[in-house]
């Protein structure tokens, strides 16, 4: 059919003008959405450490004693994760990329004090606040973090997830307290209640220290079935049907209070200690688990 | 009857980019059988989804490769969205397509441009290659990253992209035309390439349905078969087009069709932007995910499968995926006995292999 | 800057890695960012090669395959890790196949992030590299000449004057500390 098909490419190429770009001689321009590493505001920051647990690859650590912020720049792959989850808008992408270097680059910021804001008007309810609650801002209302006590069952995963350290659960004396000078509103314990008790509603009058009362629950119209009072409910306790068992030990790594033990062929369970949250048949990868009455 | 000789070849060569290793039983430069050996890729990341839950899961799955990564993106958040039951806007799933047939363009040109460079014609390679980086200027236009897009998530897409921008990506394809029709005539006219690829390698309609080769592998042999017009995703049942289809089944036809298909891309990009209409690029989806659910892609090597199954948490309890080259080794396999050693790296290549996506 | 520096050869190698980085490798040798503009050719064969570039994580089945490869090379070489997996392990951390980045089998001279490594910064980390290999040569160099200039201190020494056999003994003992030094 022909030879030398491609003397019309060559000769076009002979007299136009070198496709190169004379990196690094000629410094490159970047394209607005160009993922190249992050930055942040260090002045919004809360130090709530959202991105840290976004984050797919681990990469950044916040220190909420120290008030530091940290990314290992050699492990973080620029998917823009933290950058989209955090509730202060602090995190920005910057086209630019982290240089190599010969050592894995560590970047460490210090997060200064955030200065007290003064009072602003309500803030519909449902919302996260811009700023911190007061401990007097009783006539704000409407985004204060609260606690329908029906449905609690004091399991404390809200408090283990607090990344503020400002609830406290006690289920003997069925205390759950919520301190409002240390909670951010991220809504984190939200997300972890497995009874979906826990809402930025309408909470009434609330001062610190004293208990939560029942607020409007959000969350109510998701769900289906209806519970019956608390009182009247009896305990439920996970039995275990041991054909289906695969002996992963992901129930005796999820329960919240330890009462599971797995050996291959041994699955036992401390009466005493569970709670009858359910968590541990939600998340049994062979559905070998069944929440039945207490009889 | 000659001395038989085992050759190992690979994992490193420099051929191929990928590590792959093929013993071959060879007897007097006629290859006589292929035993390949591969899991130098396997890293294991399908069990990831105990650790991760199901939105930082994506960032794991379009890793499994580079060249088909926004293939892999979409075929998770499809089946996931699938489970939950959440549709997403028909903006989005017209973006996604634009998105997808961009990522076919550039896979294609890549192959290409590895397919002249493994029968020696360094020159077409760095041509195709530097028509390729205008396709790569595009999508990291549009997605932010050259490689790895980040951009699909469950419930749509993370960034919208405007119409004028849709519009200009349109001007930009039709200006390269012409440069890809320039070089797609060397490949398909010039001497010299077809005495390297006419004849060499072929696989007959029966062996390739016995074999179940998928993608252009398949459609070089004549079996009629194309994801995109057989399973509900995308856009694609809005646009009007009909699978590539050669008879031949050797090296020659498995070039062409990839070809066609390169050009077939471009008029389904400009009738997705005719076509597109306003709207919202994604929904808020909440909640665990529950049920089982699959769906098919057509990938820019062939036919990918994608299965997820929730029970009720954020952690998936099971992600699969089966992807295209796997089911492409045996007819690899199939090709390769009777050829001379010479024309081994060039039937290796021909049938795309993706090491990455086989072996996860 | 020495010869070296000047036109380095590049053996590349994929360990566990998702080909992303990889065709951004292959991209730098393309009309775009040309490197062999530098000299800089892409060999197949580690014998031949002075910088190793990395990308990919290690995994079970091709550590010995990476080792291999490094052990082969001449000195001076350099290893350029090129990517989040080759640095360290990145996305893939905690699957049961990966050992870890490429550090935890061969030592790591320069490190290039991202995901994938745009072309621009495996130019810079290349550039870095050069660096070390010039440093690495240059070391390589004195400890060649050393022996040679202690032989002619010695030569000197002995036509000045007459030594006693003891402190002769004990200035060539010291020397030759100082010269087997690496």
């Amino acid at each position: 059919m022909g030879t030398f098909k491609i003397a019309k490419t060559v000769l076009k190429s002979m007299f136009n003008k070198p496709a190169t770009l004379m990196y690094p001689v000629v410094a490159r321009e970047w394209q607005e959405r160009t993922r190249g590493s992050i930055d942040i505001e260090v002045e919004s920051c809360i130090l709530c450490g959202i991105c840290s647990k976004k984050c797919p690859t681990s990469a950044i650590e916040v220190d909420r004693k120290g008030r530091t912020w940290e990314i290992q720049r050699m492990q973080c792959v620029q998917c823009g994760a933290c950058v989209e989850a955090c509730p202060k808008d602090c995190l920005i992408m910057n086209p630019q990329y982290t240089s190599p270097d010969g050592e894995k680059t560590i970047d460490t910021f210090d997060i200064p004090e955030q200065k007290k804001p003064e009072k602003k008007e309500a803030a519909p309810a449902g919302t996260e606040g811009e700023s911190k609650a007061e401990p007097e801002a009783t006539e704000e209302g409407g985004d204060d973090l609260c606690c329908d006590l029906n449905e609690c069952v004091y399991c404390g995963l809200c408090a283990k997830e607090c990344p503020c350290d400002a609830l406290t659960v006690d289920r003997k004396e069925k205390v759950w307290e919520v301190d409002k000078d240390a909670c951010v509103k991220c809504g984190a314990c939200i997300d972890k209640c497995p009874k979906k008790c826990l809402s930025f509603g309408a909470a009434g009058e609330e001062k610190d220290g004293e208990k939560a009362e029942a607020g409007d629950n959000d969350k109510e119209e998701k769900k289906a079935e209806e519970k019956p009072a608390r009182k009247a409910r009896k305990k439920k306790l996970p039995v275990l049907e041991s054909e289906k068992c695969i002996y992963c030990r992901m129930c005796e790594n999820v329960c919240p209070r330890e009462a599971l033990s797995v050996e291959v062929e041994a699955w036992e369970l401390d009466e005493e200690k569970c709670i009858g949250c359910g968590i541990c048949a939600r998340d049994c990868p062979a559905e070998a688990i069944e929440m039945k009455e207490a009889e | 009857m000659g001395k038989k000789t085992i050759i190992p070849f690979g994992p490193q060569h420099p051929v191929l980019p990928e590590p792959i290793h093929l013993d071959l039983v060879i007897e007097d430069e006629t290859v006589v059988e292929a035993i390949p050996s591969i899991g130098f890729i396997h890293r294991g990341l399908e069990k990831l989804v105990e650790k991760k839950d199901y939105t930082q899961m994506v960032y794991v799955i379009e890793r499994i490769c580079g060249i088909c990564s926004f293939g892999h993106g979409w075929g998770y958040c499809a089946s996931v969205e699938g489970a939950m039951g959440v549709k997403v806007p028909v903006r989005a799933e017209y973006l996604r397509t634009i998105l997808h047939e961009l990522s076919r363009l550039h896979s294609h040109l890549l192959w290409l441009g590895l397919l002249a460079d493994a029968f020696g014609f360094e020159s077409l390679f760095m041509h195709c290659w530097r028509v390729r980086e205008t396709i790569l200027d595009i999508l990291e236009r549009t997605t932010g990253g050259r490689v790895i897009f980040s951009i699909c998530k469950v419930g749509g897409l993370r960034k919208d992209v405007d119409d004028k921008t849709l519009v200009e990506i349109v001007n930009i394809l039709k200006g390269i035309k012409k440069d890809i029709k320039d070089l797609t005539d060397v490949f398909l006219e010039d001497d010299s390439v077809k005495n390297r690829m006419c004849g060499v390698g072929v696989l007959s309609k029966e062996d390739a349905e016995e074999l179940c080769a998928v993608g252009p592998v398949a459609r070089g042999s004549g079996v009629i078969q194309d994801m995109r017009l057989t399973d509900n995703h995308g856009a694609y049942k809005y646009l009007d087009f009909e699978p590539v289809i050669e008879e031949a089944g050797d090296c020659y036809a498995r070039c062409k069709v990839r070809i066609r298909e390169v050009f077939q891309s471009i008029d389904l990009i400009e009738k997705a932007v005719e076509k597109i209409p306003e709207g919202d690029v994604s929904v808020e989806v909440k909640g665990n995910v529950e049920g089982e659910y699959m769906t098919r892609m057509e990938q820019p090597r062939g036919e990918a499968f994608y299965y997820a199954k929730g029970a009720g948490s954020k952690f998936l309890q099971r992600m699969r995926v089966r992807t295209p080259t796997n089911m492409n080794i045996p007819a690899l396999v199939k090709t390769l006995q009777g050829c001379d050693l010479a024309d081994v790296p060039i039937l290796v290549l021909t049938i795309d292999p993706c090491i990455s996506c086989t072996e996860r | 800057m020495s010869y070296i520096a000047k036109s380095p050869w590049v053996v590349h190698y994929d360990g566990s890695s998702c080909n992303g980085c990889d065709i951004e490798v292959l991209a730098c040798l393309t009309p775009m960012y040309d490197v062999e503009r530098f000299g800089i050719i892409n060999t197949g064969n580690p014998k031949h090669a002075d910088v190793f570039l990395v990308t990919g994580s290690v995994n079970e089945q091709n550590k010995d395959v990476v080792k291999q490869i490094y052990d082969q090379m001449p000195e001076p070489k350099v290893v350029v890790a090129v990517g989040i997996c080759a640095c360290t392990a990145g996305v893939f951390r905690e699957c049961y196949n990966i050992l870890g980045g490429v550090d935890s089998v061969i030592p790591v001279d320069v490190y290039v992030p991202g995901c994938a490594a745009r072309p621009e910064a495996i130019i810079d980390g290349v550039v870095k590299g050069l660096a070390v290999l010039q440093e690495k040569r240059d070391n390589m160099v004195k400890q060649v000449d050393e022996p040679a200039e202690t032989y002619e201190k010695e030569e000197a020494e002995a036509s000045e004057g007459e030594k006693s056999p003891e402190e002769e003994a004990a200035g060539e003992t010291e020397k030759d500390q100082e010269g087997g030094k690496q």
